[in-house]
């Protein structure tokens, strides 16, 4: 809408040939005072959330993972590899709960997760396809596209 | 039509209706004034402002005094640091998790935030901490957004309307053929304008002149609103495609109305639009306020927020007999503990906000608080008042909503459920608030086959106790839960994965059981003293806040986050109690989804805390409607579902089942 009164208020300048032509003169304006409009102020740099505080202030937990070491099970927590099962990952007390994720061959991938409130061992029991057809959601892997199928 | 270039920056400047004068805010007392020492600990500093501004640099005279000192003087000391939390959740691991996402440095699970990533969690109860309204209001202050649109666009419209993606082409191409037909209609008729056309033009172009205008008006508002949600920083321009409503804007507009506490649920109604009008510096004044608010009456243990009756001048607003020997109008605390908050900061304008933040850093919200002079508790205030609750069902109706044919039947209902707390003072039963809240009604619950079915989910009538308050409560999902919300993805440790989803069953602000609950328990007395039995019913918080406008719940009674945070932080301060701590859940299941294995763990229920004794409740039958007078027990089948069972399989009542069962909880 604003536009529009804007393009209008151009058509009519261009008509009146305002811009050809030396305006009249008119008395000298009074001088105003003019209105010096204060610099920006600048933003802080501290504007952005401090890091989380990881210290462990109230002291440490361990939790323990319980794994058959036969089963050369590796532990991740996101990008970081924690290593073989059995593990002992000590935390700050009362730090975010890790969602790991375990992944053994021969099994599939098992996602838990560890508090840190106390010191605690979990025992895990890791599943292979067959072991997890009794689980709730169990749904058979889709069988591999024969190669002679027709592509959709 | 919608503007279909990139948000333009150099609009016309907004016009908005010019803020009422507020009043400058009060010198300090001399009573009150407390020495300045400079050189305290944090936890012993608070902050007093000595005077009103002395030049124009609007520089206050603040000093810092003892807060030990101030508290022996009578005035509270409110905590403006990051490090708040409401009482509730003192001794609850989760209250680091609380601080983390009030501060934007933390995620529901407790993990640090992407960069830039923010959270707009105040209608879920988390306020955002000062410090991330300080953010908010240096870079508002900047004044760039304030000028991007054109805030009379917005408001003269009451609302916008939009539609799925499919849908808005289809109206965007009703509405040109509509144009088509105008045109023809106008030069039909020899009408200059389409007004003229809209009051002298036949039923049916008169008609479409109206619609017309009226869709023009919206399209024009929309695009002040691509303006106004781009120049916050809550969209990005070049995700959007302009004039439609996408899911980049969708998403935008539901982050600007959670950050601005506004329940559309990302329809552009009336009040979105007032807020989307509003400079971001007023809106950033309104966050404050209600952010002060929370903290101002957390630190006085008030809870008395005007909610009993319509207006504290009405003559019928409740009462309590003073010692006087005169009544005296149930006060508003809220609005005076604010009130004092602000003018104890030496704020009372948006600009005085912002000047209030540039003197602060980032790292005095480690320790800032202030020393205030709050209103005088009532004097029924004690460490043991006798309080009850009495739960008002409102209007209820058991009939099966459906006819024989299937047709849904209205049930309307003009009383709806509230709670109210009490004290008894004086032989008098004083209401102190009085909260909409929600009862159970007819829910949809898949049943042991596997199908869903409807069942009468009501809520217990009777007397009942609060015994225990659990803090962070955990929801156990009932074996016949659906996996389908079970996994999520999410940032873990540097990357995406995909993880258990504990949003649902807590502890968190999306928990079925909200940041608190009480249980509600039936006391009876035997030879060997109170028994108590549990049937699963609770008043707890909800981050499900549009059911509290209407909605039914499974038979628990729900309340806003805050507000339940803010009334059991209320019963802590004013009731005796003792700590239970973590009860044991000792909960594992495993489930399969897409190729993996999936463990859900709860190994507590929640902190507990006991009562001493128990708060007593009531809950009222409410004003039965339709023809039945008791509820109908078991599954009823949904009309129009072919089931295969011949009988639905018998329900189960557990308290999980109560608070969850399937569908939102």
């Amino acid at each position: 809408m604003k536009q529009r009164l804007f393009a209008v208020a151009i058509a009519i300048a261009g008509c009146s040939g305002g811009g050809a032509k030396d305006p009249p003169r008119a008395e000298p304006a009074p001088v105003a005072e003019v209105a010096v409009a204060p610099p920006p102020v600048p933003l802080p740099a501290d504007l952005e959330p401090a890091p989380v505080d990881d210290r462990a202030d109230g002291g440490t937990v361990t939790i323990k993972l319980v794994v058959d070491a036969r089963r050369q099970a590796h532990v991740t927590w996101g990008r970081k590899d924690l290593g073989v099962a059995p593990i002992e990952i000590v935390r700050p007390r009362g730090s975010a709960p890790l969602d790991l994720t375990i992944q053994a061959p021969g099994c599939l991938p098992l996602h838990t997760r560890a508090f840190t409130d106390r010191d605690d061992t979990l025992s895990l029991r890791l599943y292979s396809e067959r072991d997890a057809v009794g689980l709730p959601g169990y749904a058979p892997p889709a069988p591999a596209p024969s190669p002679t199928a027709p592509k959709k | 039509m919608a503007s279909r270039g990139a948000p333009a920056v150099s609009a016309p400047v907004t016009r908005v209706a010019p803020a009422a004068p507020r009043p400058r805010p009060q010198p300090l007392p001399t009573a009150d004034a407390l020495p300045a020492l400079p050189d305290l600990p944090p936890e012993r500093r608070a902050i007093q402002i000595a005077g009103v501004a002395q030049n124009d640099s609007g520089q206050l005279p603040e000093r810092q005094v003892d807060a030990d000192a101030a508290r022996a003087r009578g005035l509270t000391v409110v905590d403006l640091s990051d490090g708040w939390a409401p009482a509730i959740l003192d001794g609850a691991s989760y209250r680091s998790v609380f601080v983390g996402l009030a501060a934007d440095r933390g995620d529901g699970d407790g993990q640090p935030l992407a960069s830039g990533e923010r959270n707009y969690l105040e209608l879920y109860g988390i306020p955002p901490a000062l410090s991330v309204l300080r953010r908010r209001f240096l870079i508002d202050a900047a004044g760039a957004c304030a000028r991007a649109f054109d805030a009379d666009t917005l408001l003269a419209v009451d609302q916008i309307r939009t539609w799925g993606a499919s849908t808005e082409q289809k109206e965007l191409a009703r509405h040109q053929a509509r144009a088509v037909r105008l045109r023809a209609a106008l030069a039909a008729a020899g009408a200059d304008s389409l007004q003229a056309l809209a009051e002298v033009g036949d039923a049916r172009t008169a008609r479409d002149a109206r619609e017309h205008l009226r869709f023009e008006a919206e399209r024009l508002a929309f695009a002040e609103v691509e303006k106004r949600l781009a120049c916050e920083g809550l969209m990005d321009a070049r995700k959007h495609k302009p004039g439609a409503y996408d899911t980049e804007m969708r998403t935008a507009m539901l982050d600007f109305q959670q950050k601005q506490t506004v329940m559309d649920q990302a329809d552009i109604k009336r009040a979105t639009l007032e807020a989307l009008a509003r400079s971001p510096k007023e809106n950033d004044f309104l966050a404050l306020r209600r952010v002060l608010t929370e903290r101002a009456m957390h630190a006085a243990g008030f809870i008395e927020d005007g909610s009993v009756g319509n207006s504290i001048s009405d003559p019928a607003y409740p009462t309590y007999l003073g010692a006087d020997g005169a009544r005296h109008r149930v006060p508003d605390l809220a609005t005076a503990s604010l009130d004092a908050t602000l003018n104890a900061l030496g704020i009372a304008t948006p600009d005085d906000a912002v000047a209030f933040f540039r003197r602060r850093t980032r790292d005095d919200f480690t320790w800032l608080k202030v020393a205030v002079r709050l209103p005088p508790p009532p004097e029924y205030y004690s460490r043991a008042m006798d309080l009850s609750v009495e739960i008002d069902r409102g209007d209820v109706w058991y009939d099966f909503p459906f006819d024989a044919a299937g047709v849904r039947q209205p049930q309307p209902r003009e009383r709806f459920p509230q709670l109210t707390l009490y004290v008894k003072w004086h032989g008098e039963r004083v209401p102190l608030v009085r909260w909409r809240t929600t009862v159970g009604g007819w829910r949809g619950e898949l049943a042991s086959d596997g199908q869903e079915y409807y069942r009468y989910k009501g809520s217990d009538i009777g007397p009942r106790v609060w015994r225990h308050i659990v803090t962070a409560p955990v929801w156990i999902p009932p074996a016949t839960s659906p996996l389908g919300s079970m996994v999520k993805e999410k940032r873990v440790a540097g990357t995406y994965a995909r993880v258990t989803n504990y949003d649902e069953t807590g502890p968190g602000y999306m928990s079925a059981y909200g940041m608190v609950a009480a249980i509600h328990e039936e006391m009876r007395k035997g030879p060997d003293g109170a028994r108590f039995a549990d049937n699963g019913i609770r008043t707890h918080g909800s981050f499900d806040y549009p059911s509290l406008r209407g909605r039914f719940s499974h038979g628990c009674h729900r309340l806003y986050n805050q507000l339940a945070m803010r009334l059991f932080s209320f019963v802590l301060e004013h009731r005796r109690w003792r700590v239970t701590g973590p009860v044991a859940a000792g909960y594992r299941r495993a489930f399969f989804s897409k190729g993996e294995v999936f463990e859900m763990r709860l190994p507590n229920r929640g902190y507990y805390r006991e009562l001493q004794p128990p708060i007593p409740v009531e809950v009222l039958e409410g004003r039965l409607k339709g023809t039945l007078t008791k509820p109908i027990a078991g599954y009823v089948p949904k009309p129009g579902v072919t089931y295969v069972s011949r009988r639905p399989p018998k329900a189960s009542d557990t308290p999980e089942d109560k608070a969850g069962g399937g569908d939102t909880p």
